[in-house]
């Protein structure tokens, strides 16, 4: 068999797998994710060599967890992916605002991704199928931006959801006003508006209103997610969730954080608006939830081994839509796993670039 | 005295910190250890090999003309590489007669012995003192060293009308197309100094040549590393640095060799699509590229950070081109740049204040 026509398999198996229900574990998750890493090991240089230098068979696999997880930084090394570049769909690359090599995420095809996104993302942020959805973007549009799997995906759901959208960030500039008529509008028609941001463009909003409301219309929520890589003021985002929800007049249980990267195909959501719209339980803030088709694992940064229960460690993420690539990536990430799904604690710490360093702390006198 | 005698004199005093003889230098070896976390061996030949004690008329000459003439000058300093007060005190004295210095936490050793030196020197002119706050005034001058984050908050602080200098993060790369064992050997020499803490240090090693040249280059890098260990200890590796240690080679599993023992980790990967910079001692990444115009390509990212440039072939030569502000230096002469101005070269000029 080919491998173009072992991975269009794949991927309908990866597809049929997100139809199961979202509330309970996938039965296949361990068998798809092996037969992933197979195809991938057979196809990427890379992954087979991390297969052989951890001395994993592939033949052998039977468990997800068994699986070498390629570190994100592979990403910025050399090419991760087990098709040729002449089938490339297209190419997400990770931020250029911070230091160093920018990482690629090459896709053959961004079905499944589409798939997937969709799929979650209704679960997570339409879950009442909102009647006249307006979708309004705080981040660049997908032809400033071509390269962003966030643009991709927020462009997938305006395109799904909507009425394609209204992407206020363009050449580097928010357009409040035009934000501003366009809320004016949605209030007009009482038309729920899903409000999709990256905190910075959030914290830029929130500067530029400076304390002034702009109340959305009843039936809005937000979707906020990504950090600030020195582009705004950083806001926590207990914070953060506050001052959006009484800016824009919403209870703050209808501001979700998103958590997704660019080496992954599958997000992961707080599930604070389904708590809202009474469909689960209590959920807690800064819970994130994982599809049935990702799983994520802290491990131990030295050993990466999976850590004790309730412990903190580096996400070790299974990610199935990850068909063509690497299904399992090790982060930088540092989280730790609760009921409901994991909390995300930050970055990795201390390992920046070396080089005449010293702390703010320390400068400030407060250091030891 | 002018503001060459009284860089003189700074430099009088740092002599005094490696002269055997002399109470201040038994005090810098028994009080450096403690605080920079390196063994005693590895602080004394830092010592001996990288400490700035003489400059030739024509350095000094370049250093005067490179800072502009003030009244009072305030200093921030890093505590990374112990050595690089006396630069720092020297650029600043030679700009203004008087000089505030705010040492870091993590590096009071070698400040407070300078200006006990200077003290007991017997010289007049101009003043410099040791001050636990920054409180710069309009019309003055800061020249602070530190992380860019560090060096953005400190500016932040600053009142209308004062002028900021800051250096803040950098590193240093190699770039070789011949590996002799003398070029290994002087590399290494490079990487172990103050255990990569410093912007001089080199992390990263372009080899402009075959793949096999490449990963031989790699394992005699890592095999003086290891040799060298004996002479220059490695100091304790915080809890983070050991995390980036697993983490670098975890992901050198998936692209290239790695030749790692007790004490260092050298990575070799061959045609990189990208960059990585290792974040832990005594860890260098070397990737063999085809040509210095792919070089300065996969360098692009990284330039601004880029401080020095060792090597000494017709390839480093063309990369250098690439990045005009790097210092140059010979494997094994990184570390002791001519004490011709700032170590840092990417910004000649200060900044407003805010």
């Amino acid at each position: 068999m080919s491998p173009a026509l072992r991975s269009e398999q794949l991927h309908a198996r990866v597809r049929a797998a997100m139809d199961a229900p979202l509330d309970l574990p996938l039965p296949s998750f361990d068998a798809l994710a092996c037969d992933l890493a197979r195809y991938q090991a057979a196809s990427c240089p890379a992954i087979a060599r991390l297969f052989r230098a951890r001395g994993v068979d592939p033949a052998t696999l039977r468990l997800a967890s068994e699986i070498p997880a390629v570190p994100t930084e592979v990403f910025k090394m050399t090419r991760v992916a087990a098709h040729e570049p002449s089938q490339d769909a297209v190419v997400f690359r990770t931020s250029g605002t911070t230091a160093g090599a920018r990482g690629n995420h090459h896709l053959r095809s961004t079905l499944t991704y589409r798939y997937g996104a969709l799929r979650m993302g209704e679960r997570m942020l339409i879950p009442d199928r909102p009647e006249g959805l307006r979708t309004l973007l705080l981040m660049s549009p997908t032809e400033e931006a071509p390269d962003s799997s966030l643009g991709f995906m927020a462009a997938a759901f305006a395109q799904a959801w909507a009425d394609g959208g209204q992407w206020f960030l363009r050449g580097g500039s928010l357009d409040v006003a035009g934000l501003k008529q366009a809320v004016a509008e949605a209030r007009e028609a009482r038309a729920p508006v899903l409000l999709l941001a990256t905190s910075f463009a959030l914290v830029y909003l929130l500067d530029a209103l400076a304390g002034k409301a702009l109340p959305l219309p009843p039936g809005s929520r937000v979707m906020q997610t990504g950090g600030y890589k020195g582009r705004s003021r950083e806001v926590p985002a207990d914070e953060l969730r506050v001052l959006a929800a009484s800016t824009l007049a919403l209870d703050p249980r209808a501001v979700v954080s998103e958590y997704g990267m660019t080496e992954l195909c599958s997000q992961a959501y707080e599930g604070t608006l389904r708590g809202l719209l009474g469909l689960d339980g209590a959920t807690q803030e800064g819970v994130l939830a994982t599809p049935p088709w990702m799983q994520i694992t802290p491990v131990d940064p030295d050993t990466l081994r999976p850590v004790p229960p309730g412990h903190e460690g580096i996400a070790r993420i299974t990610d199935l839509a990850n068909v063509d690539s690497a299904v399992v990536i090790q982060t930088q990430d540092r989280i730790r796993q609760v009921e409901g799904g994991f909390v995300l604690l930050g970055r990795l710490s201390g390992a920046p670039l070396r080089g005449c360093s010293l702390t703010v702390e320390e400068m400030l006198g407060g250091g030891p | 005295m002018g503001a060459r005698e009284r860089v003189l004199r700074v430099l009088a005093g740092a002599a005094r910190l490696t002269d055997r003889s002399d109470p201040l230098h038994r005090e810098a070896i028994a009080r450096l250890p403690t605080e920079t976390g390196l063994p005693a061996p590895s602080v004394l030949a830092a010592l001996d090999a990288c400490l700035e004690r003489s400059a030739t008329h024509q350095e000094l000459t370049s250093l005067l003309a490179s800072v502009p003439l003030e009244q009072r000058v305030h200093v921030v300093l890093a505590g990374n590489v112990f050595v690089a007060p006396v630069r720092a005190l020297a650029l600043a004295w030679a700009s203004a007669p008087e000089v505030l210095v705010k040492p870091s936490h993590r590096g009071r050793v070698v400040p407070e012995l300078l200006l006990r030196a200077l003290q007991e020197d017997g010289g007049r002119d101009g003043s410099i003192a040791l001050t636990e706050s920054l409180s710069a005034k309009p019309g003055e001058s800061v020249h602070a060293y530190g992380s860019d984050a560090t060096l953005e908050a400190i500016q932040g602080t600053l009142p209308p009308g004062t002028r900021f200098w800051g250096h803040g993060h950098g590193f240093g790369i190699t770039v070789l197309d011949t590996s002799s064992s003398e070029i290994v050997r002087g590399l290494a020499r490079d990487v172990a100094y103050f255990d990569q803490r410093g912007c001089l240090s080199p992390r990263l090693v372009l080899w402009i040549g075959s793949e096999e040249g490449g990963v031989a280059l790699a394992r005699k890098l890592h095999g003086e590393l290891e040799v060298l260990a004996r002479e220059l200890p490695p100091g304790r590796e915080a809890p983070e640095e050991t995390a980036a240690r697993h983490q670098y080679l975890a992901a050198m599993e998936a692209v290239g060799d790695i030749f790692s023992g007790a004490t260092a980790v050298v990575g070799f990967q061959s045609g990189p699509e990208g960059l990585i910079v290792p974040s832990f001692p005594r860890g260098v990444h070397t990737v063999q590229i085809s040509s210095p115009k792919r070089a300065r390509e996969l360098l692009a990212p990284w330039a601004q950070w880029i401080t020095c440039l060792g090597g000494n072939g017709a390839a480093a030569e063309q990369v250098a081109q690439g990045i005009p502000w790097a210092r140059r230096a010979a494997p094994g002469h990184m570390q002791r740049p001519p004490l011709d101005g700032p170590v840092d070269r990417r910004h000649p000029a200060p900044s407003p204040g805010r």
